[in-house]
């Protein structure tokens, strides 16, 4: 495998920054879940498209970390996000 | 056709079943690291099997299986790809294509399965129905992040490699390899027929000479054929000659035979005249008397037999008067005897007549005596009668007690040996039945022993049986040696005595002349050293060219073979001295040598040359090439003369024809010498022979008497052990059934036993009884004698005793003489008789005289009868022998005349004769010349078509025949000279010379497809090329368009080798924007993923496929070189399905819908999906 560069990973950390996103995403769902039960995906989207895909890939990092729960009855349906 | 659906069952981190729905547009799979996006497309590649060139990322097939609950792990991994096939790309008829792979684990290992619409399939049935739908696995259908980095790291030829396979450059390397190995087929042909031709052309250098040869051979041959074509040219010009006078010949002869003819009918005129007269004159003769003469003398004949005959009658008539007186008297005297006998007897009659009165008168006499004595008696009796009546009485009880006593004393004595008898009878019977009881006790051991007597005897017999066997076989073989030998011994036989014959002829008829006599006597006594003896001598040959051979060798047959001439000198000195005459020596040390001759044994007729049919010792050739020459023998004269010229020929008969011409023969004249010398060393040889067959012959029935006798011995033998063995049997049958007889015999005489001792006890009874009764008969006799003597005493005074002796005394005088009376009555009956006999017997011979004197009178009577009838004859008999002596004068004459006439006859007969002969004579001749005449029209014709078939013209100028015969000479000679010659070498030469020439076409054609084979290479050298051109160009015109569209920059594929381009590698030349032309090695990760990138999509867009799947390829790219990799994606999706793995923002903006992957349990990965408007 050819080596990362560090400049590199700075490079996409910076523009994408993803795990700053989470850490925001994840801030936000525990607020809403102090009231709520569960949210579903749809609520959580804005207008930007580009947002919406970044909010989904952060949830995806979340639930990778055990942090929220994703449920979906069927692909590409509607997405269920539940504290874990 | 798209991904429709990917199925996983236990595939690496899908723990459980897992469906994910595709569509035919860009989906983007995102997800953290490590939640198993990756595992998607080793998925796709691991159910496709497109792993072959690029490594999936396991290390094994089976760490594929999910392992993430350690407790119960699966022990299968399945993944199912559906396709939408609704366009048909995959050329299979239905909407869907599902293809399945399953990987099982098990104790044994691992089995892996591939499914195609499922059916079970093999990995290359996947990869050939993929292919037909553009997905291969150097199509880069499925890219890995390390492949982008690879085609980086690769050496420039693996580049080249990557355009190869997308040209599709191994078929035609494929058919070059093909082309190269027809190629070394082609190769080894040519070598081999290379070798042929040299060998061929070796073989034909060989055969030239052999047919220049053989040509001239030909050549000579031609010639000399047509030279011998003169010589019968000659000949049949000589032929035509002869016949021509022939003609003449036979001319003069036919009228000169007219001549003859003419006379002997002339002759045979005069001769049947005097026939004639002849015959009329004997008829004359005959009418004149001669049957008279001869019936007269017939009649005389007959007439004095007739007398005679009655003379013989007389005198037997006279014989048997003489007869009848003789038994006339003797009958006379007999009756004079008989007559004298009668008085006798009638004397004697009346003497005893006279004697029986006085004994008759006697007889009375004494009876009167006797009454007087009877009276007497009567009175005296009267007196005692009462004493004597008792007493009469008493007597006659005592003689009758007496009878019964002695009755009984006998029955007495029978009762005693009754008894006796019945005691030995008791013995008798008591030892039997001892006897019998010891019997029954020994019978077991008996008929063991008996048996093992007869198992002996078979044992013996079966010996003795093989032993005939043997014999018999050995006497079959010896008779059959001694038939053989019989056979073999009477051939010998035959053969001495023919042979014997043969040279006892042969010896006695060897007429050598004087000297040759003395040579050979000297030679015997060794006198002359060197000398082997006569050619006849020396030579043997075959019967049936005796007389030929003898002919053939004339008068050399005498010559004499000596070891050398001085041998001869010695011997030629010898005969000189003692005048003996002359003789041939052949010395061999100086004989000239045997010279070869051509064979003519093909020729009609001839059976060979006379010195090869004679055999003899080798070191006599010289002498009997002497002898023979190179006369030929043939069969017949006839033969001989169709070959006559120039050639010594003898004939099986003895003719013998001269090389000049000359021919001898006529009637077998023997010489006296012939061949004998083998014959006499045969009849050695055969002797011994018969010898040596006589005495094998007689050891051989010597020694089949011995085994004939061995035979009937051994036969007598088993004779006699089978009739022991039949006797044995019976011993044990009557052992067998010993017990029980003998136990019956014992009830028997037990029985007889009992009855016994009854009949005894009877008899001793009967005894008692009979003893009782004779004391009291003793008793009674006793008391009965008392009282006779008391009145015997009485009756003593008494005379009638005394009167009862002279009663007795008369009554025996009287029976004395009625006996003699009956004496003289019979005597004088028997006197009786023998006078009636005599009386007849006078009669009889009364009767006979009587007979007797009528056949005296008969015979007398013929006796005059005869007497007369001679005279008569006498008298007849005159008269004939009168008219006979007349007659032979009157005939005298005659007869003298046909005596002249007959001899004169004769002398006709006899000039007829010879006039016959001279006709017949001449006929004959001419009949001889006629056949010749045969022979040489024959010849002529013959010799006409041997020219035709040589091909001379009759019209030819013939050279001189001594030319002729000089030429055919050399030209035999020089065909000698190249003999031996190969005639086959002509024909072979050509063959040879025509195998040469296929050879060399073959070799040529061989060359053609060598040539063509080359060019086919050429030609797929240049198509494979062309292919790999096209393809590179193609390619690289992508590459250029797709570089500069990533980077803004110059880039291009570059062949190390343009001209050749499978000679070296291919560069990838990249200088991105605002930068100097880069190696690929000094350029920075994102500028070497970009310039990778590049390469894989300019390949994609030379050959696009259905569908890609990517996976995080955009890694390493900076933001806008991620979203310018997005925007290429995205341009293809309208003519592919793209599933591009990412974490990367342009990539999932770019694409239609995203597939988050995550692992929310542990180790199992939990799709969701978002389509983003």
């Amino acid at each position: 495998r050819v080596a990362i560069t560090t400049d590199e990973v700075l490079g996409i950390a910076h523009e994408e920054d993803i795990l700053g996103r989470v850490a925001r995403l994840n801030h936000v769902l525990d607020s809403v879940f102090e009231e709520h039960e569960s949210v579903v995906f749809s609520e959580l989207m804005g207008e930007d498209r580009s947002e919406n895909i970044m909010t989904y890939v952060s949830l995806l990092f979340l639930a990778t970390e055990k942090k929220i729960w994703l449920q979906q009855e069927e692909l590409f349906g509607e997405l269920f996000i539940y504290p874990s | 056709m798209y991904i429709k659906e990917i199925e996983f069952i236990n595939f690496k981190s899908f723990g459980k079943k897992v469906k994910i729905p595709f569509y035919d547009d860009f989906t983007t799979i995102s997800g953290p690291n490590g939640s198993g996006k990756s595992n998607i497309i080793d998925g796709i590649l691991f159910v496709l099997g497109l792993s072959s060139s690029r490594t999936m990322r396991a290390e094994k097939l089976t760490d594929l299986i999910y392992n993430g609950d350690k407790a119960k792990k699966p022990d299968f991994a399945q993944v199912t790809i559906k396709f939408d096939n609704t366009d048909r790309e995959m050329p299979v008829d239905t909407e869907e294509v599902v293809i399945t792979r399953k990987i099982r684990e098990t104790d044994t290992g691992y089995y892996s399965y591939f499914y195609f619409n499922g059916k079970a399939v093999s990995l290359t049935d996947v990869h050939n129905y993929l292919a037909k739908a553009r997905v291969t696995p150097e199509g880069y259908n499925v890219v890995m992040q390390g492949d982008v980095t690879r085609i980086i790291t690769m050496t420039p030829v693996e580049r080249r490699k990557i355009i190869d396979e997308i040209a599709g450059v191994a078929e035609f390397d494929n058919k070059k390899d093909r082309a190269l190995s027809e190629l070394e087929i082609v190769r080894e042909r040519v070598e081999r027929v290379d070798i042929i031709l040299e060998e061929v052309a070796a073989q034909l250098e060989k055969l030239k000479g052999e047919r220049d040869q053989a040509l001239k051979y030909q050549a000579l041959k031609g010639e000399k054929v047509q030279f011998e074509g003169f010589m019968i040219l000659a000949r049949l010009k000589d032929a035509r000659k002869e016949l021509v006078s022939i003609d003449n010949d036979m001319g003069s002869r036919k009228s000169s035979m007219k001549e003859l003819e003419a006379t002997l009918e002339e002759r045979r005129q005069l001769m049947e005249e005097l026939e004639r007269s002849l015959e009329d004159l004997t008829l004359q003769i005959q009418r004149m008397g001669e049957d008279e003469q001869i019936q007269i003398k017939k009649d005389i004949e007959s007439t004095r037999g007739e007398i005679s005959r009655c003379k013989d009658s007389i005198q037997l008539a006279d014989r048997e008067l003489a007869d009848v007186d003789s038994r006339r008297r003797k009958a006379f005297v007999d009756i004079d005897e008989i007559k004298g006998k009668v008085t006798e007897l009638d004397t004697k009659i009346s003497e005893e007549k006279v004697r029986l009165e006085s004994t008759k008168s006697e007889h009375s006499e004494k009876r009167t005596q006797r009454m007087i004595l009877q009276s007497r008696i009567a009175d005296v009796d009267a007196k005692f009668a009462k004493t004597r009546d008792d007493l009469t009485q008493l007597k006659n009880g005592l003689e009758s007690t007496r009878n019964e006593k002695n009755e009984l004393m006998r029955q007495e004595d029978r009762l005693l040996d009754a008894l006796r008898r019945k005691s030995a009878e008791v013995r008798d019977i008591e030892s039997e039945m001892e006897d019998a009881r010891s019997k029954a006790a020994s019978s077991d051991s008996d008929i063991s022993s008996v048996k093992y007597d007869l198992d002996k005897l078979n044992e013996k017999i079966n010996s003795l049986t093989k032993d005939i066997d043997d014999l018999e076989s050995n006497r079959a073989q010896l008779k059959g040696v001694i038939k053989d030998l019989e056979e073999s011994l009477r051939k010998y036989q035959d053969d001495y005595a023919r042979i014997e014959a043969r040279v006892r002829a042969a010896e006695d008829h060897s007429k050598y002349s004087k000297a040759v006599d003395m040579i050979i006597n000297e030679k015997k006594h060794h006198g002359l050293p060197g000398i082997y003896g006569t050619i006849a001598e020396l030579g043997s040959v075959d019967q049936k060219y005796a007389t030929a051979l003898g002919i053939a060798a004339g008068g050399k047959m005498q010559a004499v073979v000596v070891d050398t001439d001085e041998d001869a000198a010695r011997a030629i000195d010898f005969l000189k001295r003692r005048q003996a005459g002359r003789a041939t020596f052949l010395p061999l040390n100086k004989m000239e040598e045997r010279r070869p001759y051509k064979s003519l044994s093909d020729r009609n007729g001839v059976i060979g040359y006379a010195i090869d049919l004679v055999d003899f010792e080798p070191r006599f050739e010289p002498a009997f090439w002497y002898v023979f020459r190179d006369t030929l023998v043939v069969d017949t004269l006839q033969n001989a003369r169709r070959l006559m010229g120039g050639l010594r020929m003898v004939t099986l008969e003895g003719e013998l024809i001269e090389k000049s011409g000359a021919m001898v023969g006529g009637s077998a004249q023997n010489s006296g010498l012939s061949f004998a010398a083998s014959e006499k060393d045969k009849l050695i040889k055969v002797a011994e022979k018969i010898t040596e067959f006589d005495s094998r012959r007689s050891a051989s029935i010597k020694k089949l008497d011995a085994v004939e006798g061995h035979i009937a011995d051994v036969n007598r033998e088993i004779n006699e052990h089978d009739k022991e063995i039949s006797r044995k049997q019976m011993q044990v049958e009557e052992i067998a059934g010993r017990g029980e007889r003998l136990a019956q015999l014992l009830e028997v005489k037990n029985g007889e036993l009992n009855e016994i001792e009854e009949s005894r006890k009877q008899l001793r009874n009967e005894m008692e009884a009979v003893t009782a009764q004779k004391k009291e008969k003793d008793e009674y006799a006793g008391s009965l004698e008392e009282k006779i003597d008391e009145l015997e005493g009485e009756l003593a005074g008494s005379e009638v005793p005394e009167l009862n002796r002279q009663a007795e005394g008369i009554d025996e005088e009287m029976r004395r003489l009625e006996g003699r009376i009956r004496d003289v009555e019979a005597q004088i009956n028997a006197l009786n008789l023998d006078r009636e006999y005599a009386i007849g017997k006078i009669e009889e011979n009364r009767e006979l005289i009587k007979s007797l004197d009528e056949k005296k009178a008969s015979h007398r009577q013929r006796v005059d009868e005869l007497t007369a009838k001679i005279k008569e004859l006498e008298i007849v008999l005159t008269e004939k022998q009168a008219r006979e002596s007349e007659l032979v004068k009157e005939l005298k004459d005659m007869q003298q005349q046909r005596l002249g006439m007959q001899n004169e006859y004769a002398l006709s007969k006899k000039q007829f004769e010879s006039a016959r002969t001279r006709f017949e004579e001449s006929s004959r001749q001419l009949m001889a010349i006629e056949a010749t005449q045969a022979v040489l029209v024959e010849q002529v014709t013959e010799l006409s078509s041997e020219l035709l078939r040589r091909g001379i013209e009759e019209t030819d100028d013939v050279p001189g025949s001594e030319a002729v015969r000089i030429r055919i000479a050399s030209i035999e000679k020089a065909m000698e000279r190249l003999e031996p010659v190969n005639m086959r070498a002509i024909d072979e030469f050509n063959e040879v010379g025509a195998r040469l020439e296929d050879l060399r076409s073959r070799r040529d054609t061989l060359f053609n497809e060598r040539e063509q084979i080359l060019e086919r290479i050429k030609q797929y050298e240049v198509l494979k090329k062309d292919a790999f051109m096209e393809t590179y160009n193609g390619i690289n015109t992508a590459f250029q368009e797709i570089f500069n569209e990533l980077s803004d920059g110059i880039g291009e594929l570059v062949l190390d080798d343009p001209a050749e381009p499978f000679n070296g590698g291919l560069t990838l030349r990249a200088q991105p924007k605002e930068k100097t032309l880069q190696r690929l090695e000094a350029m920075s990760g994102g500028e070497k993923s970009l310039t990778a990138l590049s390469f894989v999509f300019s390949i994609q867009k030379y050959r696009p496929a259905p569908f890609y799947a990517f996976d995080e390829i955009d890694m390493f790219l900076d933001g806008a070189n991620a979203a310018r990799v997005a925007e290429r994606v995205k341009k293809s999706v309208e003519n592919a399905q793209f599933i591009v793995v990412s974490l990367r923002k342009p990539m999932i903006e770019a694409a239609s819908r995203t597939i988050g992957v995550a692992m929310q349990e542990n180790n199992i990965t939990s799709i969701t999906g978002v389509k983003f408007r």
